[in-house]
């Protein structure tokens, strides 16, 4: 590179590199001493910080072809250490947990635990969000081709995403509704630090209805503890069902819900403590028999068989296939109605989606409670157009290809 | 058909895939060799279609769902995408490196055979199910033929890279990478649809990000640094491996007891 060159470009790869790895350090050492981020206080409205970052931008462009040290943010070095140093924040934030630990741990001193609050993590972000972000200002005021295009449909979305993930997550609210079936209308959530928060709509539970798979006969090795991994078998019990278990032959004779079983004989009951029975006829050799396995809950343990070979059969509880609360909900603007809310079908109102959360695991399907996740998000919108256009510009870029290959 | 009909059905794959690329490698003047090798090939990848099909019937829901599903499904697009590419470019090597490569997903699956089941968590009962892990699939699978042809390139010009057809392997990463970031997003939309969060740094997301910045790095050095291949095959191969983490490794950090998208059995 001759000096000429050099006065312009002044940035090879590793003087990059070093400056990036010493902002990364500088960035643990601050950490270490126990300085919080600049996010960590909040950073005001998001639309004036969108405004400064965009006017920053805009001054880069203007400046682009007078100052080196802007041309920078434009070059290879650049490109590659942004996303390098991202990159090792990320991996950082991949490897450990992310959940609170003893003042002194020295993983917790270096935020380790909690990267995305860390200087290291929000530096190396805003660097890469610079690089794009120019980047993508840059052609903005250049297009002349269809592959400018597509450059700022990739660069650009990502720019979108990254801006409203990154400063719009100061305003998402995310919320918990404990609801309960003897209890009336709830107009109010708690948020992860449990601070109560007014809602303008209130929901009362009407119904927690749950549906679960018939459960599973597994055969599980000889040890005194059901530990689901170290089954060998295990299929569901479906009534007329043949099933094969290494040498042991079964045959579902009944399944019954909602039982109880006393000296062999079944009790039905609908209440919680009740069970689930399977009747099997094991066929070993020319013996046969037949003999009841039952599930077990908080009051009742489970009916299991031993085997000869020290092997023994379980009936494991089953698992849930649908959940869903049932709701009636009104809102201060005077809209009211009757809605079911399930996993993977969330509903909206007043701006909040509402995912059905979670309910009483011990009680499962006699659950009288269920816990709602409500989510506010006003930039999810803008985050999803970035997701488009990145999209878009995956696609688009195969046009680029099909160019070369004609050429 | 169940699972437990799974190695026969492997044993009758891999001799037909083993017995079909010795054909379409050895040396003759008569293309016929080679043409009944090609027809082994395709008719292996149908009776692996054939068993799929079966086993999505016997199961009663998309078997997307366990380890063991998802790395059948990886053999599965890996065998297309090769008999697909021979198509196109005729690279003979690339067809039977992409079937062994299958084979060898398949037999990691014989060897650790899973208990698999008719339940589908209610979270996974979602439109975007299917879609997701496809498209996440078939760009694993085509990440997957870029490192063989990579590879070949290697290793068939005397360890340099001279003669690779750089360009074919950009197609196939750029054709991957589109699969990869379709996948992504389908991933946030349905987190979004699940729990309310597109993207919430699970261990499994952030991985899948690392797994496309490593991918973005590989198109950024070609366009800065074209000449640059040895590098360009360690970023592939970095990427490659970030990939893996991504798919199967998360489990074994210390990281994957926060995460929920470990698959059932992990």
């Amino acid at each position: 590179m001759s000096n000429t060159e050099r006065r312009k470009w002044p940035w090879d790869h590793t003087l990059a590199f070093l400056i990036s790895m010493a902002v990364f350090i500088g960035g643990m050492m601050l950490e270490f001493v126990g300085v919080r981020t600049l996010s960590y206080y909040g950073l005001g409205d998001l639309w004036l910080q969108v405004s400064v970052l965009v006017v920053l931008l805009i001054v880069m462009v203007l400046f682009s072809n007078r100052l080196p040290v802007v041309q920078f943010f434009r070059s290879p070095a650049a490109v590659f250490n942004s996303t390098l140093f991202f990159a090792i924040a990320c991996m950082i934030l991949g490897f450990f947990p992310q959940s609170p630990l003893a003042e002194d741990h020295w993983i917790g001193r270096v935020g380790f635990n909690r990267v995305l609050e860390t200087w290291y993590f929000q530096l190396s972000a805003m660097y890469l969000l610079l690089v794009i972000g120019y980047a993508s200002f840059y052609r903005l005021f250049r297009i002349k081709v269809f592959s400018d295009l597509i450059f700022l449909t990739n660069h650009l979305g990502l720019f979108l995403v990254i801006v409203f993930m990154a400063f719009g997550n100061q305003d998402r609210m995310e919320l918990h509704m404990f609801l309960n079936e003897e209890q009336d209308y709830v107009w109010y959530g708690y948020d992860s630090e449990g601070e109560v928060h007014e809602l303008s709509f209130a929901f009362k539970l009407n119904d927690f209805i749950l549906e679960e798979y018939p459960p599973k006969i597994a055969m599980a090795g000889a040890d005194s503890t059901m530990i689901v991994n170290r089954l060998i078998y295990s299929q569901a019990a479906i009534p007329g069902a043949k099933i094969s278990m290494g040498e042991y032959e079964f045959e579902v004779v009944k399944l019954e819900q909602d039982v109880l079983l006393v000296e062999d004989s079944l009790v039905y009951i609908h209440m919680p403590g009740a069970v689930n029975a399977v009747r099997l006829k094991m066929h070993s050799g020319m013996d046969i028999d037949e003999f009841w396995l039952t599930t077990g809950n908080m009051t009742f343990p489970a009916k299991k068989r031993m085997l000869q070979d020290g092997k023994q059969l379980i009936l494991m509880n089953p698992l849930p296939k649908h959940f869903m609360s049932d709701l009636s909900y009104y809102t201060q603007s005077q809209m009211s109605g009757r809605v079911e809310v399930e996993v993977n079908k969330p509903f909206t109102i007043e701006g909040w989606k509402v995912y059905q959360k979670s309910y009483d695991n011990v009680l499962g399907r006699w659950s009288p409670t269920s816990t709602l996740e409500l989510v506010f998000d006003p930039w999810r919108k803008f985050v999803y157009t970035g997701f488009f256009l990145l999209m878009l510009g995956a696609i688009l870029q195969l046009f680029i290809l099909s160019n070369k290959r004609k050429s | 058909m169940s699972w437990y009909q799974f190695p026969y059905v492997v044993v009758v794959v891999a001799i037909m895939w083993l017995i079909g690329g010795f054909l379409m490698l050895f040396r003759t003047k008569s293309a016929m060799l080679s043409k009944i090798g090609l027809s082994l090939n395709i008719l292996g990848l149908g009776v692996l279609l054939a068993f799929v099909l079966l086993y999505w019937l016997d199961v009663e829901r998309p078997p997307f769902r366990t380890i063991g599903e998802t790395r059948l499904w990886y053999s599965v697009f890996l065998a297309i995408i090769g008999v697909g590419l021979y198509g196109f470019l005729k690279n003979k090597g690339l067809l039977i490196f992409n079937l062994l490569l299958a084979l060898v997903f398949l037999l990691i699956n014989v060897l650790k055979p899973e208990i698999h089941d008719k339940t589908l968590m209610p979270a996974l009962q979602s439109i975007w199910f299917i879609p997701h892990v496809t498209v996440y699939m078939v760009s694993y699978a085509l990440f997957g033929t870029a490192v063989v042809l990579h590879a070949i390139g290697f290793f068939r010009n005397g360890r340099s890279f001279v003669g690779l057809n750089v360009h074919q392997v950009d197609v196939v990463v750029k054709v991957g990478y589109l699969f990869l970031t379709i996948g992504i997003i389908f991933g946030a939309f349905w987190a979004n649809e699940a729990w309310g969060n597109y993207w919430a740094w699970d261990p499994k997301e952030t991985w899948a990000l690392l797994t496309w910045l490593g991918f973005i790095s590989y198109f950024h050095l070609r366009k800065f640094h074209p000449d640059k291949i040895r590098l360009t095959f360690v970023v592939l191969l970095v990427a490659f491996v970030v990939l893996h983490i991504c798919w199967f490794g998360v489990k074994l950090l210390p990281s994957a007891a926060e995460s929920i998208h470990l698959y059932s059995g992990s």
